[in-house]
């Protein structure tokens, strides 16, 4: 039940901090809710901890296990794409189906089955583009308006899908990588010649902008003083409702406007996410930084 | 001019962080996830079932994130049979040209294997070691690229078949024989012990 009071967090409107992106976090919080999940009732201190009903445990973890469902039949449309038999296609699903790590974390309050699911559809979104492009390549001039937007369709999916997969837990980064690496290189048999740089630029803009959107609807629904306050600058925590400087300058008679723009906030969580998942190795590029100024994020536009 | 102190400083951080390991109790060195070589308990509980006070009987209940060991074992087959069959057509296409059919899947097979290898890169790296959960993207690939090789290695029609449903046999008893660390079912600490087949499985 580890993700629990996450999921309490982001329905009460809380701010909080974690080391991992906030998407997945974000999607269990609001899956559960729909199936009756109350935020008031466990507090999910401990883990392995009893919860208070069953109905309350089957809403937390419902949302991991339909997205670990899911990921059974994507991986065996994803294998067909791959011109694999419905034999060996049916063998690969095999192996995510009956596999005890993947099932255990489908049936905890964890965002990992996401993650799995996420990286195979956006995976399998670039399989479906490079072939719809490829059919629009070999007609050339017959190609129909329909085909072209077909791609356009697939490209953005592709990179929004890549970036909702970043924003589940950075770890997912390999499947961005590898689609942008074969669409600008066009590696065969995948890609037979390279996209465009206009598609190209499409592709990643989808990604980021799936990325940046994560996080910018994550900050709007946790707008309130929480747990992860001590995390951040004051001058992010101005923008948290009720945090302790927020009051100080209400007050004090001050403007409690929230100064920092989304930008902003978005590159200072990265920032405090990248240091703390990198802190035991990377810790001096974080004092380098701070150093020379660049994790002075209150002036930014 | 940057202050001499701060230099001593992030020098010091600097080497003392550059050996450190993962804290985490359950973690395991990447190249440990391969093979399966530690999971991360997740819970435990234990109730007494009778027995005398110096030696109480009792049944224990675990959840311990572990991959099916059988589709671990035909899963680094796979992958191995993938790399040698590239390193041998490549080392002899002069002498055996290859196929168009088999090096169009050798190329989408060298895509998904760069996949897995880029999945691992942050713990090579950075983390060095981390709970075995933390394979599941290079996992995906992994598992992409076994079907692949099954697919390129074994003739279709009835060999494939009969290949798939003898790994699929070996996937469902190994589930089935693993199944209480999943489901929490209880069982006699020699029954657990039975099941721990590696001496990191603790």
């Amino acid at each position: 039940m580890h993700y629990g009071k996450f999921a309490n967090w982001v329905l009460t409107g809380e701010y909080f901090f974690d080391v991992n992106p906030p998407f997945g976090k974000w999607v269990i919080a609001v899956v559960a809710s729909a199936l009756g999940f109350d935020p008031n009732v466990d507090d999910f201190e401990k883990p392995g901890a009893p919860i208070s009903s069953s109905a309350q445990a089957f809403a937390g973890r419902a949302p991991a296990a339909i997205f670990g469902s899911l990921t059974v039949p994507v991986f065996y449309w994803l294998c067909r794409k791959l011109c694999l038999s419905e034999v060996s296609s049916f063998l690969g699903a095999a192996f995510i189906l009956l596999d005890s790590m993947h099932i255990i974390q489908s049936r905890m309050i964890m965002v990992d089955s996401l993650l799995v699911f996420f990286t195979c559809v956006s995976l399998l979104c670039a399989l479906l583009m490079w072939d719809a492009k490829q059919i629009c390549t070999l007609k050339g001039m017959k190609r129909a308006s329909q085909d072209v937007v077909i791609v356009a369709a697939l490209l953005v999916t592709t990179g929004v899908f890549c970036g909702l997969a970043v924003s589940v837990r950075w770890t997912a980064f390999a499947t961005p990588a590898v689609v942008l690496a074969v669409s600008i290189f066009g590696i065969p048999p995948f890609c037979l010649s390279p996209l465009s740089w206009q598609e190209v630029g499409v592709l990643f803009a989808s990604m980021f902008t799936a990325y940046f959107g994560s996080f910018d609807v994550f900050l709007l629904t946790v707008a309130k003083s929480g747990s992860g306050n001590a995390f951040m600058s004051p001058e992010f925590q101005m923008c948290l409702e009720g945090s302790q400087v927020y009051l100080d300058a209400e007050a004090a008679g001050l403007s409690t406007e929230c100064r920092m723009s989304v930008w902003a906030r978005f590159a200072e969580l990265n920032a405090k996410v990248s240091a703390t998942s990198c802190l035991r190795q990377c810790c001096v590029i974080y004092i380098v930084f701070e150093y020379v100024g660049l994790l002075d994020f209150s002036n930014m536009p | 001019m940057i202050p001499s102190s701060r230099n001593r400083c992030a020098l010091q951080i600097f080497s003392y962080s550059k050996g450190i390991r993962g804290a985490d109790k359950w973690g395991s060195s990447w190249f440990h996830w391969c093979f399966n070589w530690r999971g991360s308990l997740y819970y435990r509980s234990s109730r007494r079932v009778g027995g005398t006070d110096e030696a109480p009987a009792k049944l224990d209940a675990l959840i311990y994130t572990l991959m099916n060991p059988a589709m671990v074992v035909n899963i680094d087959l796979l992958m191995a049979l993938f790399v040698g069959t590239l390193f041998y057509l490549l080392r002899y296409r002069k002498a055996t040209p290859i196929p168009p059919t088999i090096a169009t899947q050798l190329q989408r097979g060298c895509v998904l294997l760069f996949g897995w290898m880029g999945s691992m890169l942050p713990t090579m790296v950075v983390y060095r070691s981390g709970p075995i959960y933390q394979y599941l993207p290079g996992l995906f690939f992994a598992q992409a690229l076994s079907a692949l090789s099954f697919d390129l290695l074994v003739p279709r029609g009835a060999p494939q078949r009969v290949g798939a449903a003898l790994i699929c046999v070996s996937l469902i008893m190994a589930f089935i024989y693993w199944s209480p660390w999943v489901y929490a079912l209880e069982l006699t600490p020699k029954e657990h012990a039975a099941r721990r087949w590696l001496p990191a499985w603790d």
